[in-house]
C-alpha cells in the first residue's frame, strides 16, 4: 500500500545527473493534468483527492505548517473535505451556539472530544495517513473527513475538477478518493500517470448508502424555539 | 281411489317437488355464498396480517435503527474487540426483544453473531441483496428451519463501519395476536426447508419424511394444535401450489383454507432453501352453522306449507267434488 519514501535519485554519474537536470530544464513544461469526473454523468467533480506518488521535487506540493481548522457552524463542518500532510495539526472550531462533540472511529487516527461550545480544545495532530472520517455523536447528520496524505503531490480538486502537477519525468503511482466512492470512504481509485500525460479519471461513484437528511422538521423547531427564548 | 284423494295426492305430490327444488337450489346457492364469504373473509385476514406484520416490521426498523444509532454501541462496534462486540450486541438486542443479532462487515461478512460463526459469509442472500440496493433491508429469513423477520441496518460513524442485523421469530403469541385482530386462525408454517438432500419441491419426499419424523417442520399458531398429518399434507399441497391463489377446502383439517408465502422473490438458487407460509383457516363448522340453522328453517317452513298445502286441498276438493 504505502510508498516507498526513500525512492530518490540513484544516478551516480555526475555528466548524467547533469544531462538529465539539462534535460528537465529543456522540458519545462511536463506539467500533469488530471480531469475527475463521475463515471456515469460526466460531470467534474469537486472535493476529489489527487495524490501522486513521485520523487520530490521542486513542484512538489508545499505543505503550510499548521493553521489548519475544521469550523462548525450551522451543524455543518466547514470544509467537509480537508487535505493536510501527514503530522499537521488540525483545530475544530465552535461558532454554533449549540455544542458540538467531535469524534472518529477511522483506523487512521480514531479520537473524540467532548462536547464543547467556545473552548475550543487543543487541536489533534494527525500522524498516521489515511482518511479520517468526522461526526458529531449528537448530530447525526454532520459529517465531514481529513485525508491525511503523505504523497509529496496532492491537491483537492475545485468545481471544475482538474489537478495540475510539475512532476518529474517517468511513471508514477496514482491515488484519487473521493466521499462518494463508496460507503466506509476508506478505500481510494489506484491507477498510473505519465508525467506530461493529461488524463481523465472518471470515477464509479458507488456509496448508496442515502445521506443523513440535513436539519429536520423537528430539528428546526428546535432552533426556532432556542433563538425566542434567546430574544427574549 | 276416490277424485278427492286423487286430487289431493296430486297437488300434495307437485307441490312437495316443487319445494325441495326450490329448496335444494335455495341451499346450493347459500352454500356457494357462504364458502365465497368465508373465502373473502380469509382474503381480507390475510391482507390484514400481511399488513401487519408489515407494520411490525417497520417497527422493528425503528427500534433497531435507534440502537444503530446509539453513539455507545457504535464505539463499542468500532472497537473490534471479540468480547466487547458479542456483549454489546446481546445488550442491545436484548433491548428491542430481539431472537437473532448479527453484526457483519460491510462486504457482509459475519464479524460477531448469535447464530453462526465469525468469518463466514452473509448468510440470507435475498435480504443481502436487498441492502445493497437500498441500504437496508426488512424480511423473513429461515434460519436453523425457523422463520424470523429480520432487520438489517447500516452502522454509521458516520461512515458506514458494519451492518447490524436483528431477527425477530415468527412464533405463537405473534401468531395468536394476529388471530385475536383478524378473528381467524392464524399459523405461521415453514415448508420444505429440512430437506438435506436437495429434491426442492419434492412434495412426497416431504410428507414422508414429516410422518416418519413427527413434528419436524416448524408450525406456530393454530396449527400447532394440529394432528402432525394433518400438518405435512397441508405442506404438501402448498407445496403443490394449492390454497395460495385461491382459498380451498382441507378435510383433513376441516377448514377453508388460504395460504401467503412470506419470504419475497423466490430465484432459482433460493428454492431449496424452503418457504415460509402465513396461513389462515376458517372452521368449516363455523362457517356452515348459518348454513345449518338455515336448512332446519327451511325443513320447518317445507313440513308447515306441506300441512297447509293438504288442508287447502282438502277443502277445495270437498267443494269441488261436489256437484
Amino acid at each position: 500500500m504505502c510508498p516507498t519514501p526513500s525512492h530518490r535519485w540513484t544516478l551516480s554519474a555526475p555528466l548524467a545527473a547533469l544531462a538529465l537536470m539539462l534535460l528537465t530544464w529543456a522540458a519545462p513544461a511536463a506539467s500533469a493534468q488530471l480531469q475527475i469526473t463521475d463515471a456515469a454523468t460526466g460531470v467534474p467533480l469537486s472535493e476529489a483527492v489527487v495524490e501522486i506518488y513521485a520523487p520530490s521535487s521542486a513542484g512538489a506540493t508545499r505543505a503550510a505548517a499548521g493553521g489548519y481548522q475544521v469550523v462548525q457552524r450551522h451543524a455543518t463542518f466547514i470544509p467537509h473535505v480537508l487535505l493536510i500532510p501527514v503530522g499537521a495539526e488540525v483545530s475544530f472550531p465552535n461558532r454554533d451556539t449549540t455544542r458540538h462533540q467531535v469524534y472518529s472511529f477511522s483506523p487512521a487516527h480514531p479520537f473524540s472530544l467532548d462536547l464543547y461550545l467556545q473552548e475550543t480544545p487543543p487541536p489533534e495532530r494527525f500522524d498516521h495517513a489515511g482518511v479520517v472520517v468526522l461526526g458529531c455523536n449528537i448530530h447525526d447528520a454532520m459529517e465531514a473527513f481529513i485525508v491525511v496524505s503523505d504523497a509529496p503531490y496532492r491537491t483537492l480538486t475545485g468545481d471544475d475538477g482538474r489537478a495540475v502537477f510539475d512532476l518529474p519525468p517517468g511513471q508514477h503511482r496514482l491515488r484519487v478518493w473521493h466521499p462518494r466512492l463508496e460507503d466506509t470512504h476508506l478505500e481510494w481509485w489506484e491507477g498510473e500517470i505519465v508525467a506530461d500525460q493529461s488524463r481523465e479519471v472518471a470515477l464509479t461513484l458507488a456509496a448508496s448508502l442515502p445521506p443523513v437528511p440535513a436539519p429536520s422538521a423537528l430539528q428546526q423547531r428546535f432552533q426556532r424555539a432556542l433563538e425566542q427564548t434567546q430574544a427574549n | 281411489m276416490s277424485f278427492r284423494r286423487r286430487l289431493l295426492l296430486i297437488m300434495l305430490a307437485v307441490m312437495a317437488v316443487a319445494q325441495l327444488v326450490a329448496a335444494i337450489a335455495t341451499l346450493g346457492t347459500i352454500h356457494r355464498d357462504v364458502m365465497q364469504k368465508g373465502g373473502r373473509e380469509l382474503e381480507v385476514g390475510l391482507g390484514v396480517m400481511r399488513q401487519l406484520l408489515d407494520e411490525r416490521g417497520k417497527q422493528l426498523r425503528d427500534s433497531v435503527g435507534i440502537l444503530t444509532s446509539d453513539f455507545g454501541f457504535k464505539s463499542a462496534i468500532a472497537s473490534q474487540d471479540q468480547g466487547t462486540l458479542a456483549s454489546v450486541l446481546a445488550n442491545h438486542g436484548e433491548r428491542v426483544g430481539a431472537d437473532m443479532v448479527l453484526l457483519a462487515a460491510p462486504d457482509g461478512t459475519i464479524v460477531a453473531s448469535s447464530h453462526h460463526a465469525p468469518g463466514t459469509p452473509m448468510p440470507f442472500p435475498r435480504l443481502w441483496r436487498q441492502v445493497r440496493q437500498a441500504g437496508e433491508a426488512t424480511g423473513v429469513v429461515l434460519q436453523d428451519q425457523r422463520p424470523y423477520q429480520f432487520v438489517m441496518l447500516p452502522v454509521r460513524a458516520p461512515n458506514l463501519i458494519g451492518w447490524v442485523g436483528m431477527g425477530f421469530l415468527l412464533d405463537t403469541p405473534l401468531a395468536d395476536e394476529m388471530a385475536r385482530l383478524t378473528r381467524l386462525q392464524v399459523s405461521f408454517l415453514v415448508s420444505g426447508a429440512e430437506q438435506t438432500s436437495g429434491a426442492p419441491g419434492d412434495a412426497l419426499d416431504d410428507a414422508a419424511g414429516d410422518i416418519s419424523g413427527g413434528m419436524k417442520g416448524y408450525v406456530a399458531g393454530a396449527l400447532a394444535q394440529v394432528p402432525p398429518t394433518a400438518v405435512s399434507a397441508l405442506r404438501a399441497d402448498l407445496a403443490r401450489g394449492e390454497y395460495l391463489h385461491h382459498s380451498g377446502v382441507d378435510s383433513r383439517l376441516d377448514a377453508l383454507v388460504l395460504a401467503s408465502p412470506l419470504m419475497i422473490s423466490k430465484s432459482a438458487s433460493d428454492t431449496g432453501r424452503g418457504q415460509v407460509y402465513a396461513v389462515v383457516e376458517h372452521p368449516r363448522a363455523d362457517l356452515l352453522a348459518v348454513f345449518q340453522a338455515l336448512g332446519w328453517r327451511l325443513a320447518a317452513i317445507f313440513a308447515v306449507t306441506l300441512a297447509l298445502t293438504a288442508l287447502v286441498a282438502a277443502f277445495s276438493a270437498r267443494s269441488m267434488s261436489r256437484p
